[in-house]
């Protein structure tokens, strides 16, 4: 079975405090955990924000962050 | 410009006010404003160079503000097709509302659930002058960097106003 990452990249536009909000309402991610993945998307260089067991869900949220102008990555774990 | 002499954001019960400068309302007017007419699909009638000149302008901007979510070809290219029109109109149709907002006084009434609208444009109309590398200076003497910076200043402004306990998470 296919498992499907929503992975946030780092960049040096958007400030920490919009990817944090993003975080935890577009992909539905508790803010203190939204804050720690956004010190790893700092700190790294990106951060897995969601595992979904479908495609169509991991693009959706994808969507949702890119229409907030972050770099996202639709990855599939096999 | 720097910071903005005024911008003030008041969150009320169902609405948000906005209080632009008069030094603020003419760059938000021009920026939201240009990047709406760069992601229109319906082109207006131009001569053959004008609009190839508008269209290369324009994908390069599109690749900006929509990067690719996948690094296999494919998966991107069937992304693009479900969701790249909808990402477009979506940020199309929410800089007309932004826009429409703005009044000649510099004050701006928006319904508090639909305030992301403001939130999306102000970052993303940064894509007309910078890349990802920087988020603007609004002390900059380059011009796209200053105005870069004085969006991301905004931004940052109605996020925190939104949502005060962002405001209190400390980075450093």
């Amino acid at each position: 079975m296919s498992v499907y990452r929503v992975v946030v990249l780092n960049d040096n536009l958007n400030t920490m405090t919009l990817v944090t909000d993003v975080i935890n309402r577009a992909c539905g991610v508790p803010l203190p955990e939204a804050v720690t993945m956004t010190r790893q998307i700092h700190a790294e260089g990106r951060a897995t924000v969601s595992l979904t067991p479908t495609r169509e869900a991991a693009e959706q949220m994808a969507a949702q962050v890119l229409g907030f102008g972050l770099r996202v990555k639709v990855e599939a774990n096999r | 410009m720097t910071e903005p002499s005024e911008f003030d954001v008041v969150v009320g019960e169902n609405q948000v006010l906005i209080k632009l400068g008069e030094d603020v309302v003419p760059v938000l007017r021009s920026g939201i404003g240009a990047l709406a007419a760069y992601i229109d699909h319906a082109q207006p009638k131009r001569g053959l160079l004008e609009r190839r000149r508008f269209e290369r302008t324009q994908r390069a901007l599109l690749a900006r503000l929509f990067p690719s979510v996948s690094d296999y070809a494919p998966l991107a290219e069937e992304f693009d097709v479900r969701w790249g029109e909808h990402l477009r109109t979506g940020l199309f149709a929410a800089c007309h509302r932004v826009l429409a907002s703005i009044t000649d006084d510099g004050t701006a009434t928006y319904p508090l659930d639909a305030v992301d609208d403001w939130i999306r444009v102000l970052g993303q109309t940064r894509m007309l002058w910078m890349h990802r590398s920087s988020a603007g200076d609004v002390e900059s003497e380059d011009l796209r960097l200053r105005t870069a910076g004085v969006y991301t200043w905004m931004q940052q402004q109605v996020i925190v106003a939104v949502r005060p306990e962002l405001a209190e998470v400390a980075w450093t």
